[in-house]
């Protein structure tokens, strides 16, 4: 068609062509020369019914959680902090969590959703899907009405032997449900009173933290059974100060922040947990400054506390443990353990000592941190003045602003690392 | 709330009432209101989409023994709510909107009433049964507990013991008078 429209033009037409110039044959015989070559560039027929799959993770890549307000659903989101550019997602149900496979082939969300949209039989279910097209790869179902809606973080975790996924369950009674990848099915359910979320342990554990300060470890054998559980003795005094529930690690070694401002370490890595000495991450003995001074300093001059959603995060390689911190100043003093912060501090875990303090543009109240030797800090902050939300990458290292992820949905409330082990797998493979 | 806060309290107070609309002065309000005004949890009011109740019509309780606007995340009663109020969604501070049922289990909270500076104990039970109302949000977390003290926990989803489970908005019932600020939870 193309190239009988171009040669078409070459005719001018029947009233130009009484009186032919040189001009106008010179352009004919160039556009009939030229229209072989414009034949061969003109689109050829596309396939229809394509889908694109996902190539070997990067190591920028990341999840993120996107949460609905209006009616509690929301979606995973795989986008690359190098470009702030969305890759991939999955729709979820009500008050998702979720959990990757070790080697990133997989992710597994489990969530609920109604009959009838807001109502009829509720389903609570895990579905998994493969990473390489974000499609559905199983489905299982879960007791009814048992997962727990709430905010946390830690409500599933895969368990170290990763055929397993460890759920908690709240009803208010508390339980834990194991679920069996592998086979697609729920295995079991065990009582947890007093005991809440979860916390991968061992080889084949969980850990919860209870009421009294304590943790719960429960142990499952090697088809998901319950075999051993213990009671550890309290590492924390929950009458005077508590602990975030949504904590950082690094491996097995879990960095719980309290509200007062301290990083209570525990290793998990055992049969039993193993509690290393809390370490101050704020100056307790600092006073407040005066009111000079704190008017000078916007607040600044301290004294600050830990607080927000995903409120901390810990780089593997580094040894380094990030917090987002506010001055009290600026909450007065109340419901700081949930208050958004304009700084995020970083941690020599090793030295117990802060090494540096990156300045967000809003405040904070969820970070995220890749994996990678050259990390990126994502924050979900909200800008003071305008109150509009922001998706920021940062350079973790010199805090340097990079870029912004726009159109990234609702409310971010947490980032989750992308396993490279897909990626290291496909390198070695000759 | 301990001397610190105490101290901050006093300072940010005796700040506002020096605070002029211009100026560094007005831009540390902005930053304090902003701040306090804002996110927190578990979703904060952070989505570009999310209302705040910023711009709703004030309701007043008429009532000197309990004043204020039952609409606006100020009221004293809501000093440990986290969701959409009630008040703003066909319903009142302490009943539920039309159609949804209170959920029977709930958290519990203490809030200082500023007509007699008593603490009250205050039930923060869920409306449920529709999706959530979408106005006015409200999330203010004073002397909340982690997941692990749900009895004193905010980002719990309560709509647990009615027909459905979908979360429409929170109420905040006045129960009785507390005995203290802050009553020590058993665990």
């Amino acid at each position: 068609m193309m190239r009988e429209r171009c040669l078409g033009m070459t005719a001018i037409g029947p009233d130009n062509s009484t009186r032919p110039t040189a001009l106008v044959l010179a352009f004919a015989l160039t556009l009939a020369w030229l229209a072989p070559g414009l034949a061969e560039a003109e689109l050829a027929p596309e396939e229809l019914g394509v889908s694109e799959r996902m190539g070997s993770p990067e190591p920028h890549w990341t999840y993120y959680l996107d949460f609905q307000l209006s009616n509690f659903m929301g979606r995973y989101v795989l986008m690359n902090a190098d470009n702030a550019d969305f890759l991939a997602y999955v729709s979820t149900g009500q008050m998702p969590t979720l959990a990757t496979s070790p080697d990133g082939s997989e992710i597994y969300v489990t969530e609920t959703t109604y009959e009838y949209g807001s109502r009829g039989e509720r389903h609570d279910f895990v579905t998994l899907y493969d990473t390489t097209d974000y499609a559905v790869k199983g489905h299982i179902d879960l007791p009814t009405g048992k997962r727990a809606m709430m905010a946390s973080l830690s409500r599933s975790t895969l368990l170290n032997d990763p055929r397993f996924l460890a759920i908690y369950n709240y009803t208010p009674a508390t339980s834990v449900s194991i679920v069996d990848l592998k086979e697609q099915r729920h295995v079991v359910e065990i009582p947890a009173p007093g005991c809440h979320l979860v916390y991968p342990t061992g080889a084949r554990g969980v850990s919860m933290l209870c009421g009294d300060g304590t943790l719960l470890t429960l142990h499952f054998d090697e088809s998901g059974a319950l075999q051993s559980q213990h009671r550890s003795a309290g590492f924390f005094d929950p009458k005077t100060d508590h602990l975030k529930t949504n904590a950082a690690h690094i491996g097995d070694t879990w960095y719980f922040i309290s509200y007062a401002g301290d990083v209570y370490p525990v290793d998990l890595s055992g049969e039993r947990p193993r509690f290393e000495k809390p370490w101050a991450l704020v100056d307790h003995d600092k006073k407040p400054a005066g009111m000079l001074r704190a008017l000078f300093t916007m607040g600044k001059a301290g004294p600050w506390l830990p607080g927000g959603m995903k409120l901390a995060a810990a780089h593997a390689g580094r040894g380094e443990l990030y917090v987002i911190v506010h001055p009290i100043f600026w909450s007065e003093g109340k419901g700081d353990h949930d208050f958004p912060g304009p700084e995020v501090w970083v941690f020599d875990i090793e030295r117990k000592q802060r090494i540096r303090r990156l300045k967000m543009h809003g405040v904070a109240m969820s970070i995220g941190l890749t994996q990678d030797e050259s990390p990126l800090l994502l924050a979900f902050t909200v800008d003071i003045r305008s109150e509009t939300p922001h998706f920021e990458i940062y350079d973790a290292q010199s805090g340097e602003f990079l870029r912004e992820m726009f159109e990234y949905g609702s409310a971010v409330l947490s980032f989750e690392p992308v396993p490279q082990a897909r990626a290291q797998a496909a390198e070695e493979t000759p | 709330m301990n001397a610190i806060d105490r101290y901050t309290v006093k300072i940010v107070r005796a700040l506002a009432q020096r605070t002029s609309r211009r100026g560094v002065l007005a831009r540390l309000g902005t930053a304090l209101l902003g701040a306090a005004a804002f996110p927190l949890l578990p979703v904060a009011r952070a989505g570009a989409d999310i209302p705040t109740g910023k711009n709703v019509p004030p309701a007043d309780t008429h009532d000197p023994k309990d004043p204020g606007n039952p609409r606006s995340c100020d009221y004293w009663r809501y000093c440990g709510i986290d969701g959409f109020l009630c008040a703003c969604c066909g319903g009142t501070a302490n009943s539920c909107p039309p159609g949804t049922t209170m959920s029977p289990v709930t958290w519990i909270g203490t809030c200082e009433n500023p007509a007699d500076g008593k603490h009250y104990v205050i039930s923060y039970n869920d409306c449920c049964g529709k999706h959530g109302c979408n106005r006015c949000f409200c999330n203010r977390n004073e002397r909340e507990a982690p997941e692990y003290w749900p009895q004193k926990n905010n980002e719990i989803h309560w709509c647990l013991g009615t027909d459905s489970t979908a979360y429409s908005c929170s109420v905040a019932v006045v129960i009785g008078t507390a005995l203290k600020q802050d009553e020590a939870v058993p665990s």
